[in-house]
């Protein structure tokens, strides 16, 4: 299992766009991936729904934690660090 | 889009301005928009064309196909604006609370009256407000 924690630069934070580019990056792994607002301490919420990830209320400067349990969680845990790191360079 | 555009405007939501930058929105991000089977998100960045937060919900007689790969066609598009980011963000997030659970997404697009949707989300509300009640005392 992979947990990683990352702050979100996103001026409009996980907001529609981003939610939706979070989640499909999110699906194209075999792993279970499960995300929360730690910022407002909010449930978990699958990484793969756009919906779940838009309950998070994830705004600018709130850090999310993401858990990863699967045969590919050391690919899934790299990229998703680097997509929320980079604030989604290339991916809206 | 425009249908659910004017229902802001009729609202005193925000200006015809706003519709147009929903418009652009979509046609320049594309369908990401269709953010569950079946419904759409019309929305575009807070700016000056927002009045007061608040949604529109227009529901389609004809579903229509936005080229989303998996959440084509739409019956229902949620017209959505906010002032400001945060409030945008939050607003979202209670929208989705209200669509994630599949038997109440599934009445919204089955209700025939404004009537009906309004007691869903009242009644979503209603125990939303309780379960946040809930995990405050704990």
């Amino acid at each position: 299992m992979k947990q990683l924690r990352v702050k979100v630069m996103n001026t409009v934070g996980l907001h529609a766009r981003p939610a939706a580019v979070f989640a499909s990056e999110a699906g194209r792994f075999a792993s279970q991936i499960r995300v929360r607002n730690a910022t407002r301490n909010s449930p978990w919420a699958d990484a793969k729904s756009i919906l779940s990830v838009l309950t998070l209320g994830v705004e600018q400067h709130h850090e999310i934690e993401i858990v990863i349990d699967g045969p590919d969680e050391e690919q899934a845990a790299a990229e998703l660090q680097r997509l929320i790191s980079s604030d989604f360079v290339g991916k809206l | 889009m425009r249908a659910s555009g004017d229902a802001l405007v009729a609202g005193g939501i925000t200006t015809p301005a706003y519709t147009d930058q929903m418009i652009a929105t979509v046609e320049q991000l594309g369908p990401y928009i269709v953010i569950a089977p079946g419904i759409a998100l019309a929305h575009a960045r807070p700016s000056d064309a927002v009045l007061r937060p608040g949604l529109s919900w227009v529901t389609l007689a004809q579903p229509v196909r936005f080229g989303h790969k998996d959440n084509d066609p739409v019956t229902l598009v949620v017209g959505l604006a906010a002032p400001d980011s945060s409030s945008h963000v939050q607003a979202l997030a209670t929208l989705a609370g209200l669509l994630d659970d599949r038997s109440r997404r599934d009445t919204l697009l089955r209700a025939k009256t404004p009537r009906d949707v309004l007691a869903a989300i009242v009644e979503y509300e209603r125990t939303h407000a309780a379960t946040e009640a809930v995990s405050g005392s704990e």
